[in-house]
């Protein structure tokens, strides 16, 4: 691992440098960026635009004609579905063809207007309106949910904003369930996602910057954070990284993770993903980015640091005892998932004298009829265990759940019955399985289960000693992540005291004054006052 | 200098730290018991409080030079040929403590944990992880050992409150039963196993991110550090005996294996070990880095982890190939390297900081002039 | 014999690592150094699975400190 990267980080950078602006070169000679902008003859501009989309049968593009004689013909382009139709026929349509009539518009004294402004300032009521001149933004107008109105004679028309359509409602998230606290989940829309995080922050300075990234999707990817609480430095990478993408699509902000991560060679999750606008509230009120990405709704929060994987947003809905008892309950968990199997390899291969000799006599009773030394006993029930689980999740859901019950009773009795594994393994695996039910977040989970092999293969060979290196590896390799500029362990590693209180415990509330150093800038206090303050007005009274 | 990062103060204080614990912590017991008998407790008491002073040494040639390493200020103080000579004996005692503590990982776990694997492979798989540790840069080692020195204080928290029901406090007695001899006999050898090693610190100490931080890290971590040990010889002597103790290649293992709190909790020596690997992996990654970055620097290359790998090949050879056997490791741990130590540790940098003190003050006066 | 070609074949993965990169900077006097190291690395590596006698820097040692060893032993009897 370290070799590659190590040999990613050598790479001269300047060649490669290079070799980008040499391709982005190449790609711009390839496709002249087109200006072509519309012709006076409607019929021309419809043509064309039919053309352009290969007469596709959910691009509609309608003639009309407005006026007292009807003397003035008005193109009207939408792709259905995308639209929101009846207010399109209401305000638009409605608008353009019956008010103009009914009020008997002298088309040629129009208060002073041109006949455009006219329609714009005075017929059309819809929120926004924009100009367009240039078929390429008709083009994108329309894909996004624009009703792009153009007029006979003129070159210039109109995109109408009008996006509507069917799509998911906000509905509970079924990935990141709590006992407490808000229901609701992102959607696949974002602009309903941003007006998940509007409703909660009511602060004119949560700024949204928005970016197309995508050459054949053109998929909208906002920037979310506080100004004056995130470090401006964050913002900046996070705004170059994100204009340094070069793809044809992105489907999921998966895309996007992958793309922007500081290091590919990791089994680590460095951008941390939720579906729940609670938790993207609180990152970004801790001074952190939040990427969204139209079409998902999951939504990353950059920078992350690893602990933040073993948190859950209820450790702050609930009280503070309970919360950092959990906490501890999980770091056993995440330790757990990770070296249970080994331990048990390392300790029944290699070290049995560490064992009472009561429970060793119990162990080794069971382990008489099975074939297999303990390292093959686990990796088998293992990779069952792995493929229980997978084939639960792939599965239509009602069936998934039988899936696992089948597998986990029936198999595994059967199994021991049938003296091909020890029951103390089965305990052992299902164990294993439950504590990593208990890491928080799904993409660690995914990590530990696939680390947990390796711990096993060096617990075959060498041990606990084997275990133990492994381990000082693992923190080796973990203290050289960085996440956007972030140490990966802060604040263990680099240690910062400050931010203590809410790592392995999360102390009451009313001590958690100052946000995470790590994250925010400048305005450091959650609160206006401090609590040497609070404290001496409680004396006063 | 070449670029590797930075490391906080507070690092540098645990790597220390580490340094000084490791490999010590398993093994300094026996020498000090059978140098000194019941009084090894005496002798490594004072051996601290006279480290401090051999400490603050380093840190005096350290404050003079605040930006460079031992081998770029042999070089500036001794001139070129003679600098360079200097240097190759400095790297040469680095190797040779590498090799040590490399062939002392391997001895115990295949005396005491592993007794059918080969001892080659397990030098590769310690070193294989040591190279990763020194290609990934000082800055990463700094920051896991903070981690690491987290877990090493719960698990030395449970072996001393483990063992502390095992104390007999008459295995103390009688105290200064045989004079002084014995005890600067144990001060001689213990001051030579983790203190005088200090000296590779002088290559890292260069790259603290706060010169005053740097220098307060050092001292309070070879305090802590020295008072780890005290704790661990005393219990040995409490617990074991003079005689057990005297006996035992790896004492405070051997405590370990008296823990016993109700049925269940018992044989946890691995504890030990697991301390034990821990702190010598980050003592063997500090002497292996500060070799392999002074040979760069006195070959003046750029960056020295294109030399790491092939230098880590001739370690794992020598680590089998500096002794034939454990009794040889022994007694030459015993006999000769107290005195080399001495002469690298002691010697080498009172020269160096008596041609400092010296040019500072003719530079003085030739400016008074 | 498996040994020398395991042995042969680690180094060769640490020049194609390691030498590609020097080269491709042009750090011809790292690569020299690196190159010394590796031949170093690798002879002695397959002297020791030989069997081959390699020098050792503790016989010099042991040889130059045994006199005062000897007497700081007698000291402190």
């Amino acid at each position: 691992m370290s070799f590659l990267k190590f040999f990613k980080k050598s790479i001269d950078k300047k060649s490669f440098e290079q070799l980008l602006a040499d391709k982005e070169k190449q790609d711009s000679s390839e496709q002249p960026q087109s200006k072509e902008t519309i012709k006076r003859s409607l019929h021309e501009n419809l043509k064309k635009i039919r053309e352009a989309f290969g007469n596709s049968s959910d691009i509609v593009t309608r003639e009309i004609r407005i006026g007292r004689q009807g003397e003035i013909r008005v193109g009207i382009i939408y792709t259905d579905g995308l639209i929101n139709s009846e207010a399109n026929h209401n305000f638009v349509m409605e608008s353009l063809m019956f008010e103009l009539r009914r009020n008997e518009v002298d088309l040629k004294d129009l208060a002073g207007l041109t006949l455009l402004n006219y329609i714009k300032e005075m017929v059309l009521t819809v929120g926004s309106i924009e100009d367009v001149h240039d078929f390429n933004v008709i083009t994108n107008a329309v894909l996004s949910g624009k009703v792009v109105l153009l007029f006979d004679g003129y070159e210039q028309g109109f995109a109408v904003e009008m996006k509507g359509g069917k799509e998911r409602g906000v509905q509970e998230t079924t990935t990141e369930t709590t006992i407490r606290g808000p229901r609701e989940g992102f959607t696949e829309n974002l602009r309903v996602n941003t007006s998940l995080i509007r409703r909660k922050i009511k602060d004119h300075r949560l700024w949204i910057e928005s970016k197309k990234v995508g050459k054949v999707t053109k998929t909208e990817v906002s920037i979310m954070y506080i100004k004056g609480i995130v470090r401006e430095e964050v913002v900046q990478e996070v705004r170059s990284r994100i204009e340094q993408i070069d793809i044809d699509g992105i489907l999921e902000s998966g895309y996007i993770e992958e793309l922007i991560q500081d290091d590919s060679y990791t089994p680590f999750p460095t951008i941390y993903n939720t579906e729940r606008p609670d938790i993207v509230a609180g990152h970004l009120l801790e001074g952190r980015v939040a990427i969204l990405v139209d079409g998902t709704p999951f939504v990353l929060t950059v920078p992350s640091i690893f602990v933040q994987f073993l948190q859950s947003p209820e450790d702050y809905y609930q009280r503070a005892d309970i919360s950092s008892l959990i906490r501890f309950l999980r770091f056993f968990g995440f330790f757990t998932a990770l070296l249970a199997p080994s331990l048990y390899v390392a300790i029944t291969t290699f070290h049995q004298e560490m064992l009472p000799t009561q429970l060793l006599i119990s162990l080794a009773a069971q382990r008489e009829g099975v074939p297999f030394p303990a390292f093959i006993e686990a990796f088998l029930m293992e990779i069952m265990l792995e493929i229980l689980r997978e084939a639960g999740l792939r599965m239509p859901r009602a069936i998934g759940q039988a899936v696992s019950i089948v597998g986990t009773l029936v198999v595994g009795t059967a199994a021991v019955d049938a003296g091909i594994v020890s029951a103390a393994m089965v305990i052992v695996v299902a164990f294993t399985a439950i504590s990593s039910f208990m890491v928080s977040s799904y993409d660690l989970a995914i990590t530990v289960r696939m680390l947990r092999f390796v711990f096993m293969g060096l617990a075959a060979s060498f041990g606990l000693f084997g275990i133990i290196l492994g381990l000082v590896a693992l923190v080796l390799h973990l203290s050289s992540l960085r996440s956007f500029g972030v140490p990966y362990l802060s604040p263990m590693a680099p240690f910062t005291l400050a931010d203590q209180k809410d790592v392995f415990i999360r102390l009451p509330r009313r001590l958690l004054i100052f946000r995470p150093r790590v994250f925010s800038s400048q305005q450091n206090t959650k609160r206006e006052k401090s609590l040497f303050q609070n404290e001496n007005q409680r004396k006063k009274k | 200098m070449l670029d590797n990062g930075k490391i906080t103060a507070n690092q540098y204080k645990m790597l220390v730290l580490l340094f000084t614990i490791g490999s010590s912590i398993l093994v300094a017991p026996t020498a000090l018991v059978n140098d000194a008998k019941q009084d090894a407790w005496i002798a490594i008491i004072f051996t601290v409080i006279i480290s401090i002073l051999l400490v603050l040494m380093y840190i005096k040639i350290y404050s003079i030079f605040p930006n460079m390493t031992l081998v770029e200020i042999c070089e500036l103080l001794l001139g070129k040929w003679i600098g360079k000579f200097a240097v190759a004996l400095f790297l040469m005692y680095a190797f040779i403590l590498s090799g040590e503590l490399l062939r002392e990982i391997g001895d115990f776990t295949t005396t005491q944990m592993m007794p059918d694997t080969p001892i080659d492979a397990i030098h590769i798989v310690f070193m294989g992880v040591v190279v990763m540790a020194t290609l990934l840069g000082l800055e990463v080692i700094g920051r896991s050992s903070e981690i690491i020195s987290l877990w090493l204080f719960i698990l030395l928290a449970i072996y001393f409150i483990a063992i502390l029901p095992q104390i007999k406090i008459g295995n103390l007695q009688p105290i200064l039963g045989e004079g002084m001899k014995p005890i600067l006999f144990g001060f001689y050898h213990f001051i030579s196993l983790p203190y005088l090693e200090l000296i590779v610190f002088l290559m890292i100490a260069p790259f603290v991110n706060h010169q005053k931080g740097a220098e307060k890290g050092f001292l309070v971590g070879v305090i802590i550090g020295g008072i780890l040990l005290t704790f661990v010889v005393m219990f040995s002597i409490l617990v074991l005996g003079v005689e057990n103790t005297a006996r035992q290649i790896y004492p405070s293992y051997a405590l370990a294996r008296k823990i016993e709190i109700g049925k269940f909790f018992q044989r946890v020596e691995v504890i030990m070990a697991g301390i034990w690997f821990l702190s010598i992996f980050y003592k063997l990654t500090i002497s292996f880095y500060a070799f392999v970055l002074g040979l760069s620097q006195l070959f003046k290359i750029k960056d020295y982890r294109s030399i790491t790998l092939p230098i880590s090949m001739m370690l794992i050879v020598y680590a089998i190939a500096f002794h034939p056997n454990i009794v040889h490791f022994f007694e030459f741990v015993h006999n000769i390297w107290p005195l080399y130590s001495l002469t690298i540790g002691f010697l080498f940098p009172l020269i160096l900081l008596g041609t400092a003190l010296m040019k500072k003050r003719q530079r003085h006066v030739r400016g008074n002039r | 014999m498996w040994n020398i070609i395991g042995i042969l074949f680690v180094s060769a993965c640490i020049f194609i690592i390691e030498a590609l990169l020097l080269l491709k900077h042009k750090l011809w006097k790292d690569f020299i150094v690196f190159i010394i190291f590796l031949f170093l690395g690798t002879g002695l590596s397959i002297a020791r699975c030989i069997n081959f006698p390699i020098p050792n820097p503790i016989e010099l040692l042991t040889w130059i400190y045994q006199p005062l060893s000897e007497a700081v032993n007698k000291i402190f009897q």
